[in-house]
């Protein structure tokens, strides 16, 4: 099982590659073109609901999936956001999203706060409002079990590989005390640093030191250094330009941190230490109280069968982004392929484009593009339209109708992918129709649109059907690259579980056999839909008595 | 210019095309009248097949006009469209192109299939005999109530049985006062039904020395 672990680090990086910061950078240049973020802050929270943001695959303790109920997400900084919100009186609604997304689904308004262990840096501060900070930490290092007595502090590693969580304030830390670039093995996935080390492919890792305790407590193979150095601070996030929710959080946290409600929920999580009264907060009632009445939350071994109800959700997911997706991916191409062998230039010009585009660039990229860019566009759309075009946008949410759920734009986003490759296959499909087929629907009076329609494309669709299923079953497995965007498919529900019981090669596995189950339904649904067009024909749009009046 | 007379349905004169940019006719000259059946032979190559394609339209015309009063062109191998049943591929033209009702081309095409004596009307084409095949792609083109009939080698792919029902077919419909074109390599078949017989010969039609029945 040791190798899945591999298997899952490989996974974790193909889920979040480099290309993502690059999605980033993109949309960070468009922001002066007042694209994405200008628009995107007139926004107002919506009503009394306090939608937050936060990646519960990034583990615990902060916001991760029950391993007693995958369907609920647990955490120190879930507990800390129901009482702000409930101080606030408003309704805590939590935000899922890849964590390098979470900013950018802040700046885009689908959500009003961000509250994920993010540190308090200068650099981050030009660009978004911190709160009062709720949590300290300092770095520490993690080694493997027969290093313990060895390494005591940063200077004992000189010359080693230390792996750290990409993007953390570790990286800086350990580039502050000399170490060269190529020694700082950064990893997108939070739980990788330490497999790493366990592995013997890093000598330690740097980590925050409430990161560092929870893992190297749930490894045997692992130690940690007792030492903490290089103190830092986790504050809650909003908008620059929403000044009052900000102030509003800063006065709650305030309250919490005085009347010793924050240190109680710190205290329920193991995590009160006497730093913590360094940002001011107070320690609440006896932690054994607390612990008493926390109950088994932190019983990880139980309850395996409820785990069940989840993976059957994500697996619903998938099949649901599938049945939508590739019907209309299919479609799509169709329309793509014919535009494509079009006798017009410019529609044959545009097709070529939008199947080079689509089939040239990533998945994951289209899908992060589309998912941010959407919600700005359609207020800029809504502002840019003519007075009597808004009251009929209105009921559809107004200058924010392409704020779609994430779902719908998975869905969407690999439909127009699958499109561009379907349209390849059509393509394919249609040239393989003998000419006398042309022939003969001109010679019967038919218009070349009519032919098509009535003749080539109903047997390019035949010809095509094969490679159209194999399609399929690859769509099946591509639809994971959703997760990103915060939609619980099944590889996100396996590895949410996987992380919060320390088992992700045993629910690696698990998925495997599910996309197989999944896989082999759509070759057998393929394998009926080939046998009858092959037996009944391909009874076109005229036997179903549509399309015969043109 | 004279008048043509008016049993004469079809009329070509001074026909020029090219196929595949090698000028196959060079100025063919054709009278076909109502009741008429024209044989063309003519070896591969010679232009037999380019000569219907350009009467039907479905090529250019370099020079030289066509007249021509409602043709119908059956395929080499029929061309039927074999995702569609017998009766679909007959309706399809009806209804597409000449807009009738379900109900009316349905009427029409059962009529131009018994015609041509085909019952099995909701087989799937590979389901039936070449010879079906053949007469079915010509009660396709008989719905649309052409008055000229062309066939590009109609019994290429038939056996003997299957030959002679084709053959009965084409003189019942000649019997109605249809004028028909059969483009052929089948020497006895053109031999046998042809009321004329011309060959095409270097771009020209001329004709054929007569062959004893």
């Amino acid at each position: 099982m040791r190798v899945g672990r591999w298997v899952e680090i490989v996974i974790a990086r193909l889920l979040a590659p480099v290309v993502l910061r690059a999605v980033m950078l993109a949309l960070m240049l468009a922001s002066p073109l007042g694209l994405v973020s200008s628009v995107a802050r007139a926004q107002e929270p919506r009503g009394d609901v306090l939608r937050w943001g936060a990646d519960p695959s990034g583990g615990a303790p902060f916001a991760f999936f029950d391993p007693d109920n995958p369907d609920r997400v647990i955490g120190f900084e879930v507990d800390i956001m129901a009482e702000v919100a409930r101080r606030l009186g408003r309704t805590p609604e939590l935000f899922r999203a890849d964590w390098l997304a979470l900013y950018d689904a802040l700046e885009a308004g689908r959500c009003d706060v961000l509250m994920n262990g993010f540190e308090v840096t200068d650099e981050r501060a030009v660009v978004a409002r911190f709160s009062v900070p709720y949590f300290r930490f300092g770095q520490q290092i993690v080694v493997r079990r027969a290093d313990a007595g060895r390494v005591r502090s940063l200077a004992d590693l000189a010359g080693k590989r230390v792996s750290v969580l990409n993007g953390s304030q570790s990286v800086d830390v350990l580039k502050d005390a000399g170490f060269a670039d190529e020694l700082i093995l950064q990893y997108d996935d939070s739980l990788a640093p330490y497999t790493e080390v366990a592995l013997g492919r890093a000598d330690a890792a740097l980590a925050e030191s409430i990161i560092a305790a929870y893992y190297a407590a749930h490894d045997e193979r692992l130690a940690l250094v007792p030492e903490t150095f290089a103190p830092g601070q986790y504050a809650a996030v909003t908008r620059k330009a929403d000044d009052t929710l900000g102030a509003d959080i800063d006065r709650v946290l305030g309250e919490m941190k005085s009347d010793g409600t924050l240190g109680e929920i710190l205290q329920r999580w193991g995590l009160w230490d006497d730093a913590q009264r360094g940002v001011g907060t107070a320690k609440g009632r006896p932690q054994e109280v607390i612990a008493a009445a926390r109950g088994s939350a932190g019983d990880s071994a139980a309850a395996t069968e409820s785990i069940a109800p989840a993976i059957f959700r994500g697996a619903w997911m998938t099949v649901l982004l599938t049945v939508t997706a590739m019907p209309l991916a299919t479609a799509a191409g169709l329309f793509l392929a014919l535009a494509r062998m079009s006798p017009r230039t410019w529609m044959r010009r545009a097709a070529i484009t939008y199947i080079t585009l689509v089939r040239g660039t990533p998945l994951l990229v289209q899908i992060f593009l589309v998912y941010f860019s959407l919600p700005p566009l359609g207020q800029w759309l809504y502002a840019a339209a003519p007075a009597f075009v808004q009251p009929l946008l209105d009921p559809l949410g107004g200058a924010a109708f392409l704020t779609l759920p994430a779902l719908v734009v998975g869905a969407l986003c690999l439909a127009a992918n699958y499109a561009a490759y379907e349209a390849e296959v059509h393509r394919a499909g249609l040239e393989a129709v003998p000419a006398v087929q042309w022939d003969a629907a001109r010679a019967l009076g038919l218009t070349r649109a009519q032919a098509i329609r009535h003749v080539i494309a109903p047997q390019g669709v035949r010809i095509a059907m094969p490679a159209i299923i194999n399609d399929l079953n690859s769509l099946i497995k591509d639809s994971c690259l959703v997760s990103v965007i915060g939609v619980t498919d099944l590889l996100g529900v396996c590895l949410g579980i996987g992380k919060a019981r320390f088992s992700v090669p045993e629910m690696l596995v698990i998925a495997a056999a599910v996309y197989l189950v999944l896989s082999v339904a759509g070759d057998l649904f393929g394998n009926w839909l080939e046998r009858r067009l092959r037996a009944r024909g391909f009874t076109t749009t005229l036997s179903h008595g549509k399309g015969a009046h043109p | 210019m004279t008048q043509p007379s008016p049993s004469v349905l079809l009329e070509v004169k001074g026909l020029h095309a090219s196929r595949g940019g090698r000028a196959v006719l060079r100025g063919v000259d054709l009278a076909v009248a109502a009741g008429e059946r024209v044989a063309v032979l003519g070896a591969n190559g010679s232009g037999k097949s380019t000569l219907l394609r350009a009467i039907a339209r479905l090529d250019p015309v370099e020079a030289g006009e066509v007249r021509c009063e409602g043709v119908g062109l059956v395929l080499q191998q029929g061309g039927l469209f074999p995702h569609l049943s017998v009766e679909r591929n007959v309706e399809l033209a009806l209804r597409v192109v000449q807009g009738l009702s379900r109900d009316g081309a349905a009427r029409r095409a059962r009529a131009a299939l018994a015609r041509v004596s085909i019952d099995r009307t909701t087989a799937m084409p590979h389901e039936l005999s070449g010879g079906q095949q053949q007469r079915v792609a010509i009660a396709r083109a008989l719905a649309l109530e052409p008055r000229v009939l062309l066939l590009d080698e109609p019994t290429s792919a038939l056996d003997p049985e299957a030959t002679r029902e084709v053959e009965q077919t084409l003189r019942a419909l000649s019997a109605s006062g249809m004028a028909i074109v059969i483009v052929s390599h089948d020497l006895p078949f053109a031999a046998s039904i042809a009321t004329r017989t011309l060959r095409l010969d270097g771009g020209r039609l001329e004709a054929a020395e007569s062959r004893p029945q």
